[in-house]
């Protein structure tokens, strides 16, 4: 009977450690050394995954030389490290089933890794030397940025790359930022010099002002420990002084870009929407997801399915900083139906931006929003690129753990209020169309260089 | 909808796979005493079907049906449903213009999508064609079931639609045409390799085919590849998520039961292989080539492995670890000499099929670095090729491969979107779909002797083409 008893008390006391252990709370951690970081549990993943984000970006690099922090990071993941040859990190890395990333943006370096918690200690150890003591060797290093300048002339060829390059020459102007997203010019990438990388490295890299994120199956001292390791002895910096972005320039014009070789045409449309920081994600995505994510929205279904003129047409966002976030429209179009498709994008556009989302539509909208979040919250990677996020942004702690609930009880009239005061109109919207046929649709003002744009104006 | 390329790898054992990660968590925590923690362990597990079932497999269900296959990975922890239909057809089966499968493959889409004149489905869908099969996939809450299965269900059927729209579904295939190869002179040339090395045989066949091409399809030629190909006999139905065996079963049973089995898909194609020696070289010179490159595809005599009996499984597997060797950092690989130690390609990827009987291809294609020649790297490619053929693969090198994808195939045996890959991939390589650890036993059972024998297979190859690409100004 006592042992009984015994084996009562002790399974449930199991029982509920089980439970709690993993109940999705959002918790913030200290490690050792004095790193806060945000740890969410993930029940079932067999991986842990760490993100982490430093305040620097481009750091302090000379005007003209953004592009540096691109080659820097290239050169960082692929040219060995700690004096170990690129092979020797590349092979002992991949032994791990682990992954990573590291990538820069103009305002933050963002790097992650996912690992078998077991195994979480050695990737650490490797990420460590590449973060703190890339080789930075001079042959590795021309070769990357050689890559990059490739890179930029092969872009300056394509559709879409035009079609982008223009937009950022309009929406930036003269900001270095536009220089980094574009990849351009490539005669600025050549001049960059590989002292310029390193003195980019020792400030880029500090040991203060980072936000982690974590998530999966490691327990947080584990993850803790990890993180010590994977930032020990970085190079320190500061807070590099940040270069904000002004407000975008939309234009509000229909620009016509004739490039009478590129063999196909394409529309790109940029609008205003509320910063990252205001975290209305939830009502956002529902939203952009009506509007031109998949089969069953609304753009593809005017623009595809109706006039079937485009293989993929959409919309989505994108944060050039996180307080410059921009509606994007985007699709390839046949030459032939262009204007045809460019009416349909502003009808429909319209259409959803004053009616809202319709009363059958809202509950299948919601309901594959949320099941995309289920998914993401069960992957470690994905939620912890989702609780970094909401970190940056300045949501609240328990964001991650209410979002299914949040989404839940998102309201169709509420959320079509948030579209009609927050979207856009499409007249107030940069427009830009890139083809081959000069007549082929009607526009603002047709050019047939990039730094024309300015007589549109 | 989309088109995989003609013989690409379906998975990458190196790619950074986002996957559903599942398993059974149990939490750590020190009790000290051991007995206590043995008896409250197993009276913890008397709770178990408070908590889903720690593993999940592939099964094949024996159902009362004339479906070739049909299989259920039954996993409680995938809420979602994901039924996928695979047809052993593809472009290698059709004759006609180039394309046809593709066409048919976005008209069978639209066509089984039509159910009831719904103007929502409460699940997301894809399909996708790679010359070797067709594959069609939905994705739902168990609320979609009926509508999923359904789906499945009028691919069977063919194709009725508007005749306009049906028509008019070539001009959005020449858009995406447009938009995977028009300004990509790489995946281009790609389709012009194969019919040179591969002549007389319609594995070869450009699964997009060309703006003319599609442009010339007609409904007549789709209908009638869906009459000889789409039947129950050559159809492979795949079932994953929180379903039990039962509950599929009466479900495939209701919707497939009283179908006739149809003609058997032989694909007599994979017992025709080449004859006699080619060596070509085309150079490309093009606008759209930001970086000059080479491509470089071979088809070698290669009977199988070294044991008989072991299967097309067996090649698979051994493909897959001569794969990850030669992309490897490891002494052995193609990034030692080529990428790492010395600058001639400054990244490439690495294919490794058997598709054909008694023959293996290898493709490769490597972007170069500044200062070397096309013809230079060619060189330099196959001396190193002939190196590691000469000298072998050293044991530790295969070893850590192998642990590699035995990781990561382990760690994602229970993912729905892993395995169903995998499935895609057995039978593109023209076997039954099987278990992941069955894989992972075929992994096992590669040898130093399996993968160096194909390495000397594929130095010998007789049949070579060769694609330099070079920048056009202007």
């Amino acid at each position: 009977m006592r042992f009984l008893s015994r084996v009562t008390i002790f399974s449930t006391v199991w029982f509920v450690t089980a439970v709690a252990a993993w109940s999705a709370e959002v918790t913030r951690q200290a490690t050792p050394g004095g790193h806060v970081f945000w740890h969410y549990p993930i029940e079932g993943a067999k991986r842990s995954a760490v993100a982490i984000s430093w305040p620097s970006g481009l750091a302090d690099l000379p005007i003209g030389q953004e592009m540096a922090a691109r080659v820097g990071t290239e050169l960082m993941l692929n040219g060995g490290a700690a004096g170990k040859t690129p092979d020797q990190i590349i092979a002992d890395f991949e032994d791990l089933d682990a992954g990573a990333r590291l990538f820069v943006q103009p305002e933050e370096i963002r790097g992650f890794i996912v690992t078998p918690d077991a195994e979480f200690m050695k990737a650490a150890e490797i990420a460590n030397d590449v973060l703190a003591r890339p080789n930075f060797s001079k042959n590795w290093f021309q070769r990357e940025r050689a890559k990059l300048v490739k890179a930029s002339r092969g872009r300056d060829n394509l559709v879409q790359g035009i079609a982008w390059n223009l937009s950022r020459e309009i929406l930036m102007s003269d900001h270095p930022y536009r220089r980094f997203w574009s990849i351009r010019p490539a005669t600025n990438i050549e001049k960059i010099d590989l002292d310029t990388i390193r003195a980019w490295h020792k400030g880029a890299f500090a040991t203060d002002g980072l936000t982690i994120a974590a998530a999966g199956s490691g327990q947080p001292e584990t993850v803790a420990a990890a993180i010590d390791r994977a930032l020990k002895d970085l190079p320190g910096g500061g807070q590099p002084a940040k270069n904000p972005l002004p407000e975008l320039n939309l234009l509000n014009k229909t620009i016509v870009f004739h490039a009478p070789n590129v063999t196909k045409s394409a529309i790109l449309a940029f609008g205003k929407l509320p910063p990252a920081t205001s975290n209305q994600d939830l009502q956002m995505n529902i939203s952009l997801g009506v509007l031109g994510y998949g089969s069953q929205s609304r753009l593809f279904k005017a623009v595809r399915t109706g006039l079937r003129a485009a293989y993929g047409f959409g919309a989505g966002y994108f944060d050039y900083t996180r307080q410059r976030r921009l509606l994007r429209i985007w699709g390839e179009v046949e030459t032939a139906q262009l204007q045809g498709a460019l009416d349909a994008t502003r009808e429909t556009y319209e259409t959803f931006r004053n009616d809202g989302i319709g009363l059958i539509e809202f509950p299948f909208a919601r309901r594959f929003y949320r099941q995309r979040i289920e998914e993401s919250l069960a992957k470690p990677t994905d939620a912890a690129f989702l609780l970094l996020e909401s970190r940056l942004n300045g949501g609240p702690q328990k964001d991650l753990v209410t979002l299914k609930e949040r989404i839940d009880d998102l309201e169709r009239g509420k959320v079509n209020t948030y579209i009609k005061q927050t979207f856009p109109a499409f007249e107030d919207m940069l427009i830009v169309v890139v083809t081959a046929d000069a007549n082929a649709v009607k526009g603002d003002c047709l050019i047939t260089r990039l730094e024309d744009w300015r007589t549109c104006e | 909808m989309e088109c995989r390329a003609a013989q690409a790898p379906i998975v990458d054992a190196r790619e950074i796979r986002k996957v559903l990660d599942f398993n059974m968590g149990m939490p750590r925590g020190n009790f000290g005493v051991m007995k206590s923690a043995v008896v409250a362990l197993l009276v913890f597990l008397c709770h178990m079907p408070l908590l889903p079932s720690a593993h999940a497999e592939l099964i094949r269900l024996e159902t009362n049906t004339n479906l070739r296959g049909v299989y259920l990975l039954s996993n409680r922890r995938q809420k979602l449903i994901t039924v996928q239909s695979i047809f052993i057809a593809g472009e290698a089966d059709a004759d006609g213009p180039e394309g046809l499968s593709h066409y048919l493959e976005h008209l069978m889409y639209w066509h089984a999508n039509k159910i009831g004149n719904r103007p929502y489905h409460g699940r997301t869908g894809n399909a996708w064609v790679n010359g070797l099969i067709t594959t069609y996939f939905n994705r739902g809450p168990r609320s979609e079931l009926d509508d999923m299965f359904k789906f499945a269900q009028r691919l069977l059927t063919g194709p009725e639609l508007d005749e306009k729209f049906m028509l008019d579904e070539r001009k959005v295939v020449s858009r995406e045409y447009d938009f995977r190869l028009s300004e990509n002179p790489h995946r281009r040339e790609w389709d012009k390799m194969w019919p040179v090395v591969l002549p007389d045989n319609s594995v070869a066949r450009s699964v997009i085919g060309t703006p003319q091409s599609i442009a010339s399809l007609t409904l007549e030629q789709a209908r009638s590849f869906h009459r000889v190909n789409y039947h129950p006999a050559n159809m492979i139905l795949l079932v994953g998520g929180d379903l039990s065996k039962d509950e599929v079963t009466a479900k495939v049973e209701a919707f497939f039961g009283r179908i006739a089995a149809g003609p058997v898909n032989e694909q007599p194609w994979r017992r025709e292989p080449p004859q006699g020696r080619v060596d070509k070289t085309v150079v490309v010179r093009d606008r759209y080539v930001a970086h000059p490159a080479v491509a470089r595809i071979f088809v070698a005599d290669w009977p199988g492995p070294l044991t008989k009996n072991r299967g097309r499984s067996s090649n698979q597997a051994m493909m897959d670890v001569l794969k990850g060797v030669l992309e490897s950092a490891l002494q052995g690989s193609l990034s030692l000499p080529l990428r790492i130690d010395g600058f001639v390609f400054s990244d490439f990827d690495v294919g490794v099929w058997t598709v054909i009987d008694e023959r293996a291809i290898i493709f490769f294609q490597g972007r170069l670095d500044d200062e070397v020649t096309p013809e230079s790297a060619t060189t330099q490619l196959d001396m190193a090729i002939s190196d590691i053929a000469r000298e072998g693969i050293p044991q530790a090198t295969i070893d850590r491969v192998r642990n590699r994808l035995i990781r990561s195939a382990e760690r994602q045996a229970d993912s729905v979107e892993y395995v169903f890959d995998e499935v895609a991939k057995n039978l593109s390589y023209g076997f039954q779909p099987e278990l992941v650890n069955w894989y992972v036993e075929r992994l096992r059972s590669v040898s130093k002797d399996d993968i160096d024998f194909l390495m000397r297979a594929i130095d010998k190859a007789d049949r070579r083409v060769t694609t330099h690409f070079v920048p056009k100004e202007g």
